[in-house]
């Protein structure tokens, strides 16, 4: 990783204090956007604003033309065709829209598994449906560590699972789960396997074809993007035969009063007037980690989050949480006597932001038997003297609190 | 140098919280979480005329709430059960002796959001024992 990655974001420079520099080591729940992003929201929104629905004018043509430009960046970041990338606000959307969309393939009786260490909206929009369908809603268990054991997902899998959906990377704990292998699990039982793949395709090398998912979504804002975007990748052989839920302008073939028809997948499940900047921005932002390399990323994040673990770890009082090998970017901690809040509230005075709480993954502190942790997460723009800034905070904390 | 938020007398408060228990039959039980953290506090309360007699406290938190439920609990002694369910945000700051941004005031007033949700508890008068 360059040296000089931070420059590139211009929040740095904007948050940096005499004092203290800036810190971010949130990047699990909102990433920073380099200029180049920003630049490509503010040239639309500035040059050629327009609908990507109406456009036969000059700058209406340029915006569906960056539109879709952006959809062709997202495919071939996937490994993916441009009919498989639907636009949504988020990672939250993009799950809600599939477990509605998915609701006429779920009768009662049937089974939908998620797993403990889900985040709320890969847990809640599948547990609901479940409920409206009188379906079996399973939350597979976890080990000790954290993590889920495929045996687990074996045993669990029975003629009636129809849906599997599992976060590809824990975003509260870094715990990194064999979505291929449970994807074949799915597969052997006829069951769709859905990835949440909103901690791993910002950080990691991923090809929907070799994970070989029915489903995958993933957020603009955690990929160095604008916020409000997201996606929702399916295999074209589902989104051609499955209906949109949200209907409306932009995805219409015929309407009378009789019934109505859509057009062809991706743009029938894009009913209304897109974030166009966002995903303009979220295009280039792709363009911006494909130009650092995703191997060289990895590599990175994953020096800065063994420094992380290692420095914490040896410190007394300080409770580590996850596994402690093959894990993201992402480290999870408590500190003995203090509360999560008041750790990330003591980090802030020294410009180092943290996050504290349940991390909307109440399954998985209940499985812990925690309240919150403290989550530092890693990106490309993170450095060895974050983690040093960190470290120092959390001495400061342990000495403001006598813990 | 002593902390701004954390001073003294928080941090003792937090370690050592006074009314930190359940009331086993309490006029008035309410709890709340805050969504931010999910920590929830139970907070109960025997009340006479509307008048406050006895006020505690159950549930983790961080400093912050601990020492409101806390330094809350005490002074609600005495007092009208409407005057401490209508506390604001200022007059959280004065009885903790603090000054809160917006996100930690939703730690501060976490017991008293518990006790405007609070629910009367209806007692029959026959004990019957354990």
């Amino acid at each position: 990783m360059k040296s000089d990655t931070k420059k590139d974001f211009p929040i740095f420079k904007a948050q940096s204090r005499d004092d203290a520099p800036f810190t971010f080591l949130d990047s699990a729940a909102v990433s920073q956007m380099p200029q180049m992003v920003i630049d490509a929201v503010t040239e639309f929104y500035s040059v050629y604003k327009a609908n990507v629905h109406s456009g036969i004018y000059p700058i209406g043509v340029r915006a569906v033309e960056a539109y879709e430009e952006a959809r062709h960046s997202v495919a071939t970041f996937l490994g993916a065709t441009n009919n498989e990338v639907v636009f949504t606000s988020g990672t939250t959307a993009s799950l809600n829209m599939l477990a509605r969309m998915l609701e006429t393939q779920i009768s009662a009786g049937d089974e939908i598994m998620v797993s403990a260490m889900e985040h709320h909206s890969n847990f809640i929009p599948w547990q609901e449906l479940a409920k409206r369908q009188d379906a079996v809603f399973t939350v597979l268990p976890l080990e000790a560590d954290g993590t889920l054991s495929l045996e687990t997902v074996r045993h669990a899998v029975t003629p009636r699972t129809k849906i599997i959906s599992v976060t590809h990377v824990s975003h509260a704990m870094g715990a990194i789960n064999n979505v291929r292998e449970i994807c074949r699990i799915a597969h052997e039982a006829d069951a769709i396997c859905v990835v949440d793949g909103a901690q791993s395709v910002p950080h990691m090398l991923i090809n929907v074809r070799d994970i070989d998912c029915d489903f995958l979504a993933f957020s603009g804002q955690k990929i160095l993007g604008p916020t409000g975007t997201g996606v929702l990748y399916g295999k074209e052989k589902h989104l051609q035969k499955l209906d949109p839920v949200t209907f409306g302008g932009g995805m219409i073939r015929d309407v009378d009063s009789v019934a109505s028809t859509w057009i062809d997948t991706p743009h029938k499940f894009e009913a209304g007037t897109p974030h166009v900047a966002g995903v303009i921005g979220l295009g280039k932002a792709i363009s911006y980690i494909e130009h650092t390399g995703r191997e060289k990323l990895m590599a990175h994040e994953k020096h800065l989050a063994n420094m992380a673990r290692h420095a914490l770890g040896a410190m007394s009082g300080v409770r580590l949480y996850g596994p402690e090998k093959e894990t993201a970017g992402i480290v999870s901690f408590t500190m003995d006597g203090v509360h999560a809040h008041d750790v990330a509230e003591i980090l802030s005075r020294d410009n180092i932001a943290v996050r504290a709480g349940h991390h909307c993954a109440l399954p998985l502190m209940k499985h812990f038997g925690i309240l919150g942790t403290v989550r530092a997460s890693f990106y490309l723009y993170n450095t060895e003297e974050d983690i040093e800034q960190l470290i120092q905070g959390i001495r400061k904390t342990r000495d403001i609190f006598h813990a | 140098m002593e902390d701004e938020l954390y001073k003294e007398y928080i941090l003792q408060t937090y370690r050592n919280p006074r009314n930190k228990y359940a009331i086993i039959d309490p006029d008035v039980i309410g709890k709340e979480s805050n969504t931010l953290c999910g920590d929830e506090i139970t907070i109960y309360a025997h009340v006479h005329n509307g008048v406050v007699t006895t006020m505690s406290f159950t549930g983790d938190g961080c400093a912050i709430s601990q020492a409101a439920s806390s330094l809350l609990t005490e002074y609600a002694k005495g007092k009208q059960l409407k005057e401490i369910q209508n506390m604001t945000h200022k007059d959280i700051e004065q009885l903790l002796g603090i000054s809160l941004s917006m996100v930690r005031a939703r730690c501060a007033l976490l017991p008293i959001h518990a006790l405007r949700h609070a629910k009367k508890v209806a007692h029959n008068n026959t004990y019957v024992g354990n």
